[in-house]
């Protein structure tokens, strides 16, 4: 499934980033890019010592061709899912290289609920921030459904990031014995 | 009733000054005394003397003083501390070159520090996150902020779920802790955890001693459940020694692999791999004086035994069935035949283990078939019912106290088991043996390559009157090479060391010293069998 995931998001990489350097006048670098990534994923197939930095340096060129491309004048939302893409790719690999033997099916579904929520709210974090500059001509419907889900998201990220603290908290309190 | 504390003290009463001080100095001194005169080059002292670094500054200075005033020289306090002293040192020059990497400023060492796998993913992100904000921040652009955001969430993702913390238990078992070179012991580590969260993924490995041959897998990759358990389970073997675990690392992964949390806890056990013994068949030996107790050894008095010893006029009392009729009949009187006794005998071995009588050809080590040589002789002496003593002459000596039967060979086995070459410039020449450790004209049994420095001392301990047999490997077969079968240098230099050894041989021999010269490729029995097989006192 993961591999399927890795895939997937290595192919939007690509085709945003053809996209996305073809309106900023790079076409070639585009598809330089895009061949490189989807070179890394068919060859990632064959585990190797020189191969450990490359999920790396994919990730560091993604994001340079896509930041140059929005400052060269391409559009903001295939940039902005380059970045999503790319780092779900990098961050797939490198789950893939630690589980080389088939993962547990309860770790795979973790894994993909938190690498699918990180990289949801990135998205949408980043299109609301793209819209609000107003770089994204969205409906204002879509746009509020689009916030308020990012803003749910964040807000759950803060919380789960304070329980363990107020856990800690609670417990110093719990731990005072009571008298009569 | 008057005690000797109370005489002491009555003494001491009689000086001026404190007498319960006296009497502490006192004993301080002889304490420091006997250290000197006994106990500078025993090994068990030298240990706890290395543990606890040496005396205190006041005992230490007391001792030199006790020295020079006594002996009018230095030695033993020097030997004790020369030794400390290059510890002390060896330890703190590994921890500067472990704290110091030389030719890397601090800028570079922070780099190789922020590098770490431990933390490069997560500072990966983080950093191409902070650019890209830095760079839509300056340049006011809303696209290079909009894809800032991606990397900021998964920078921050861990905290989302930080990794619980956990308390471990470890367990190992080694069955058997004690193994024969080349027979697999199994180890278990069981890991219990207590804490409230699952840990999602975990990399235990199991910190095997160096030099150890693992079968299977001494790490665990992947879940641990609250309360859960993991079990690490492998086969492990090796060449004689003493194998130290120090316990087991555990490396706990964030999910997306951005953090890692890395804990050690010790749980030492030690594996002993004892050497091979091989079953010796026939090993006679004959010293002057045997114990009391029954044995096998001929003692030279008549008594219960079966071998014959002689007769005598029979006299009431002797068992009838012990008359030997064709003398009576010779001499017309009742003549009864004598037996002589067997008993058991004190045997020390003395195992050479001097860097200068080491020969090694490539991973072989002559030294290893000496260890061999001296299990399998100190198994088949015990066997026989005496009683049997160990001495590892190398760097330091180290005894085992003679004793009978299967705890000594445990003792004997684990003694062999961490003995090791050495270097020390007293014990670099047989002459400092030291003889008070064994019976006076017991047997003594050297196994040892032999020098020919070595002659003297050993014609020394014969003429004592300790009955001598020397188990020789030959080195010289040991260390040819065949590559070098056909080359004239290689075949003179092996012929002159061949005459050399024989001469040194037989220069033992004519001091009454019995030598088995053995050629560590053929079983050690066979040439026991050649040299004493039909010895007779």
């Amino acid at each position: 499934m993961i591999r399927w995931v890795r895939l997937a998001s290595a192919c939007a990489t690509s085709l945003s980033l053809v996209l996305l350097l073809s309106e900023a006048g790079f076409g070639w670098v585009g598809i330089i890019a895009a061949v490189g990534n989807l070179l890394w994923v068919g060859s990632a197939r064959f585990p190797s010592r020189t191969r450990r930095y490359l999920p790396h340096m994919i990730l560091v060129i993604n994001t340079v061709a896509s930041a140059w491309g929005a400052l060269a004048g391409g559009p903001a939302v295939p940039a902005v899912v380059v970045a999503v893409a790319s780092l779900l790719s990098w961050n797939a690999s490198l789950f893939l290289e630690r589980w080389q033997d088939t993962p547990l099916p309860v770790v795979e579904r973790r894994y993909l609920r938190r690498v699918g929520g990180t990289a949801a709210l990135g998205l949408g974090g980043g299109l609301s921030a793209v819209a609000l500059q107003g770089q994204l001509s969205l409906p204002f419907p879509f746009l509020l459904v689009a916030m308020v889900c990012t803003g749910l998201l964040i807000i759950r990220l803060f919380s789960q990031a304070l329980r363990p603290a107020r856990q800690e908290h609670g417990r110093e309190d719990s731990a005072v014995p009571f008298k009569r | 009733m008057v005690d000797f504390i109370f005489l002491q003290l009555k003494l001491a009463l009689r000086e001026p000054g404190c007498p319960i001080c006296r009497l502490t100095r006192d004993v301080e001194r002889r304490f420091l005394f006997y250290a000197l005169y006994e106990n500078v080059n025993d090994g068990t002292t030298r240990t706890h003397l290395v543990r606890s670094l040496g005396f205190c500054p006041r005992h230490a200075w007391d001792m030199q003083a006790t020295e020079q005033g006594r002996w009018k020289d230095g030695m033993g306090t020097a030997a004790i501390y020369e030794d400390l002293t290059a510890r002390v040192l060896a330890t703190l020059t590994a921890y500067l070159e472990s704290s110091v990497t030389p030719g890397r400023t601090s800028l570079a060492r922070l780099v190789v520090r922020w590098l770490r796998p431990k933390r490069f993913n997560r500072s990966l992100v983080a950093l191409l996150s902070v650019m890209l904000l830095l760079a839509g921040l300056w340049l006011r652009h809303s696209a290079l902020l909009g894809m800032a955001l991606p990397y900021l969430f998964f920078t921050l993702a861990p905290l989302w779920r930080a990794q619980p913390k956990a308390e471990w238990e470890v367990k190992r078992r080694i069955e058997p802790d004690q193994t024969w070179a080349g027979q697999p012991c199994r180890v278990r580590v069981l890991l219990s955890c207590s804490g409230n969260a699952c840990l999602e993924e975990l990399w235990i490995r199991d910190e095997i001693a160096q030099g150890i041959r693992v079968d299977g897998s001494p790490t665990y990759h992947g879940t641990v459940e609250v309360g859960g358990r993991c079990e690490l389970t492998y086969a492990a073997d090796g060449v004689r020694g003493r194998y130290d675990f120090a316990g087991v690392t555990i490396r706990s992964v964030d999910l997306l692999g951005l953090t890692q949390d890395e804990t050690f806890i010790s749980c030492p056990d030690h594996l002993f791999v004892l050497p091979t013994v091989e079953r010796l068949r026939e090993v006679r030996i004959s010293p002057r004086r045997t114990r009391m107790y029954a044995g096998v050894i001929r003692s030279g008095e008549s008594g219960t035994g079966v071998e014959f010893f002689g007769t005598r006029a029979y006299v009431p009392g002797d068992p009838l069935r012990h008359l030997n009729w064709k003398a009576g009949a010779r001499w017309d009187l009742l003549i009864t035949n004598l037996f002589e006794q067997e008993r058991a005998a004190d045997v020390g071995i003395i195992l050479d283990a001097r860097m200068i009588a080491e020969v090694r050809r490539g991973e072989e080590s002559l030294f290893e078939h000496s260890v061999r040589a001296a299990a399998s002789l100190a198994e088949y002496f015990l066997g026989q019912g005496n009683r049997v003593g160990l001495l590892v002459y190398g760097r330091l000596i180290h005894w085992t106290i003679p004793g009978y039967g299967k705890g000594q060979k445990a003792k004997i086995l684990r003694s062999l088991v961490e003995a090791e070459l050495g270097d020390h410039l007293v014990f670099k020449e047989l002459k400092n043996l030291p003889t008070n450790l064994f019976p006076s004209e017991s047997q003594i049994v050297l196994v040892s390559p032999l020098m020919a420095e070595d002659v003297y001392p050993l014609r020394y301990l014969r003429a004592l009157g300790y009955r001598v047999l020397i188990v020789s490997p030959d080195p010289i077969p040991f260390e040819r090479d065949d590559a070098l079968a056909r080359d004239e240098c290689a075949v003179l230099a092996g012929r002159i060391a061949r005459l050399e050894r024989e001469i040194t041989l037989a220069r033992l021999r004519r001091g009454g010293v019995l030598v088995v010269d053995w050629d560590v490729t053929t079983p050690l029995w066979a040439p026991l069998k050649q040299s004493m097989g039909g010895r007779r006192r």
